[in-house]
């Protein structure tokens, strides 16, 4: 150790300080002297030393004193302070220590000692700028690695007036994601997930998960894809060990259902602020990125939309925060919250409020996220999300002119839903893709129609009630899963018009027994759970054609350059 | 926190037993346990008897034991949890991929 | 008795590492004994226990640092009393400290000479 150190001396007796200064010179070191505190402590601001050694008994500002002073006055940075001293009770030791001293040397000076306690302090204090540069580094780290994922995993429609949300900008690190996107047909699809771990291995995972879910969600993928497709994703990128937790939702203002899946997290809350109903959204499956997708199961909970339902979900910080005894939040005190509320208008920041009162160190609360959805009063729009914010430039470049059939036979009808890919490519149509939302509306109600009431064989009766749509959709996993035979085929065609715009024109044909054309679905019973997409397609179209013996239709929807 | 490892009299069967707060901090050791053991240990118990906390990176140790031991053709078993420990595991749903008793 | 009053080798070592400075180191000592030992003086006259104290203990300090291993003994005799509160009864060992301190004046000022 041949460090060249600047060392602080403070002794009141002139003989012992020049000693002490003359065997410090002779190990190569430079030396400042002092012989009060006072003195010592005004060197000590305006040079810096590397180390200090403090005589005890000092008139005026004593060492004791003095030393701790220094320790304030060093701060985070590490300046070991020497007691040099002739006392040798214990009790003079340990204030010594108190007062923030690292180590002692006794008269008459020893200078073989005191060299070996100079090269020991200079390796720890060589350790010690070692771990600050580090922890800058990594400080650094997740400044920048913050700065891409702000980038990349943005917002999505989280800032709609319908939503609110609440996730601290760190929470990235604690593994903490919260996604939320609108389908072309207006459903509104939210993640929370929570990766296991802390820091950067915690927060990469969401790259990938919110990449999938944005690309998928705006090409009107089904929430079961896309959950598929994170999963699988996640198990072939993430270590085994890792994984997240996640609730997904969908929420179909046309089928009036709110489809959940939740794998991990703590129950969320379906809250109706009419009926005061309490619907609990329980885990059921494992978490994300464990299984296989051979193994992956979707099998979601369905819940029948209300007026006044206010959807919640968090991560578990909030269930898990600790008070000073150590107990829990736990979720009993969340539904507390809900059921002591008059309306559930207060629900949201109430629970904030009760969680960081209940925390032992009244944290803030960067560990909690939290997201209430309420719906949105009427009908959702229809329009692409990005063309209801920017009025999109019409591309002149496309095909405008075309016909394309395409038919799916029973095993990948079982697999596979062809409704994004031909949505897609229905709307490279110059122009078109303001209306994507309209044309996926319109394809999805056939496709599932000549799938679910032709090809399977389900009845739309059975859907009358919250019961029967459980069942319904229960039947129609079942009978998809065992399917032999059957097809759907799709043929669609586009012609433009003379002033802007087109006709593309849609033929579904399925492989059922058809039913009685002359009576549309819609007609029997409540429209409130079938029959109401016939219904919508007939309005969005300028004809509905039927032919017998009613598998296969064709429709014909007309649309301008807006 | 101490992880405690015995095997069968027939060499066939491995317990560990996870005894006080399973977290990050029992990684190395709960590795070695299983890591070291001889290849003819082909069933694994973890117990929790004395577990008082279980949390995600625990979750994640008994995914990556599950691995080791074969992935889905695993003999592993989980027993003696007490009920806060039983909650996670039901929350997480791993009575799907290891047999909870 | 054979009472070793100073630490030859001790001397030696810090005469090679004063060097040109050890007569100065010498002469700062002694003027400080000087008035080290006045202090405690006053300080026994005036019955202050902490002053004694101060006093006894930087001339202890100073006095191990020179090898002067009698003086040292006393100096700390003196302020374990002091510390205690006891300023009664120390007129014998004032008497041993100023005797001690003349004694370390004569041998330090004969180290000066050699060499």
């Amino acid at each position: 150790m041949s460090e060249r150190l600047q060392l602080l001396v403070a002794d009141d007796n002139s003989t012992d300080r020049m000693i002490l200064e003359a065997i410090l010179r002779r190990l190569g070191h430079d030396v400042l002297a002092a012989d009060n505190g006072e003195q010592a402590i005004q060197l000590f601001i305006d040079k810096h030393p590397d180390m200090v050694l403090l005589d005890v008994m000092m008139p005026g500002l004593d060492g004791i004193a003095t030393a701790r002073r220094l320790r304030e006055l060093a701060g985070e940075e590490l300046v070991p302070i020497i007691f040099v001293t002739s006392l040798h009770a214990v009790s003079d030791l340990t204030a010594c220590l108190d007062a923030g001293g690292d180590d002692f040397i006794s008269k008459p000076y020893n200078p073989t000692i005191l060299k070996a306690k100079l090269n020991a302090f200079t390796r720890t204090r060589l350790l010690h700028k070692e771990v600050q540069a580090q922890r800058e580094f990594l400080i650094q780290e997740q400044r920048m690695a913050k700065a891409i994922f702000d980038n990349i995993a943005h917002h999505g429609v989280l800032n709609a007036p319908n939503i609110r949300y609440r996730i601290s900008p760190m929470s990235i690190f604690n593994g903490d994601v919260l996604v939320a996107a609108r389908q072309p047909s207006g459903d509104l699809l939210v993640l929370l997930g929570d990766f296991t771990g802390h820091g950067l291995p915690a927060a990469i995972g969401t790259l990938p998960l919110s990449e999938i879910f944005h690309g998928m969600a705006g090409k009107g993928f089904s929430l079961e894809y896309i959950l598929r497709e994170i999963n699988t994703k996640l198990k072939n990128v993430l270590p085994t060990g890792v994984f997240c937790c996640a609730t997904a939702a969908c929420l179909s203002y046309r089928g009036r259902s709110i489809e959940v899946w939740a794998g991990g997290l703590p129950d969320g809350v379906i809250f109706n602020r009419r009926s005061r109903e309490l619907r609990q959204i329980a885990s059921s499956h494992l978490p994300l990125g464990i299984l296989s997708d051979r193994d992956f199961k979707y099998e979601p909970t369905l819940f029948e939309m209300s007026e006044g339902d206010l959807v919640y979900l968090w991560s578990d910080g909030i269930v898990e925060t600790a008070n000073a005894k150590g107990e829990q939040f736990g979720l009993e005190r969340v539904l507390a919250l809900f059921n002591a509320s008059a309306d559930g208008a207060g629900v949201f920041d109430g629970v904030l409020a009760a969680v960081q009162d209940f925390s032992a160190d009244g944290r803030q609360q960067d560990d909690h996220t939290l997201i209430e959805i309420a719906l949105a009063p009427g009908a959702e729009g229809f329009e692409h999300p990005a063309s209801a914010r920017r009025k999109l430039a019409p591309s002149a470049l496309g095909p405008q002119r075309w016909q394309l059939h395409y038919e799916l036979k029973a095993d990948s009808l079982r697999q596979f839903d062809p409704v994004p890919m031909l949505t897609h490519v229905f709307l490279q149509v110059p122009g078109l893709r303001q209306h994507g939302g309209k044309v996926n509306t319109i394809l999805s109600e056939l496709f599932s129609n000549a799938l679910e009431h032709g090809v399977l064989g389900l009845s739309s009766a059975l859907k009358a009630d919250a019961h029967g749509f459980h069942q319904y959709y229960q039947l129609r996993a079942e009978r998809l899963q065992a399917l032999q035979e059957g097809y759907v085929n799709v043929t669609a065609e586009h012609e433009p018009k003379a002033g802007g715009g087109g006709v593309l024109t849609l033929t579904v044909q399925d492989s059922g027994q058809g039913f009685d054309c002359a009576a549309l679905p819609g007609d029997q019973g409540n429209p409130k759970f079938y029959g109401r997409g016939m219904i919508l397609v007939s309005s969005l179209c300028q004809r509905v054609q039927y032919l017998e013996p009613g598998n296969q239709v064709t429709v014909e929807f007309a649309w301008d350059d807006a | 926190m101490s992880i405690l490892a015995s095997g069968s009299p027939d060499g066939k069967e491995l317990t560990i037993k996870v005894k006080g707060r399973f977290d990050f901090s029992a990684h190395q050791e709960f590795r070695s346990a299983y890591e070291s053991a001889p290849d003819s240990m082909n069933s694994f118990i973890v117990d929790l008897r004395d577990a008082t906390y279980l949390d995600s990176s625990a979750l994640g140790m008994l995914l990556l034991l599950r691995d080791h031991a074969g992935g889905d053709t695993a003999h592993v078993r989980i027993v003696n949890c007490n009920p806060d420990v039983r909650k996670i595991l039901t929350i997480s749903n791993f009575e799907q991929l290891f047999s909870i008793m | 008795m054979n009472t070793v009053y100073l630490d030859q080798p001790a001397l030696d070592e810090l005469r090679s590492i004063l060097e040109d400075e050890f007569p100065v180191l010498i002469n700062t000592y002694i003027q400080d004994s000087v008035l080290r030992v006045r202090e405690m003086r006053n300080a026994l006259s005036a019955g202050d226990a902490l002053n004694l104290r101060k006093a006894a203990h930087s001339l202890k300090g100073a006095s191990a640092n020179l090898g002067l291993l009698e003086l040292t003994r006393h100096c700390n005799d003196m302020e374990d009393a002091a510390r205690l509160g006891v300023v009664m009864h120390l007129e014998g060992a004032m008497l041993l400290v100023e005797a001690e301190q003349e004694r370390a004046v004569q041998l330090l000022q004969e180290q000066l000479h050699r060499k």
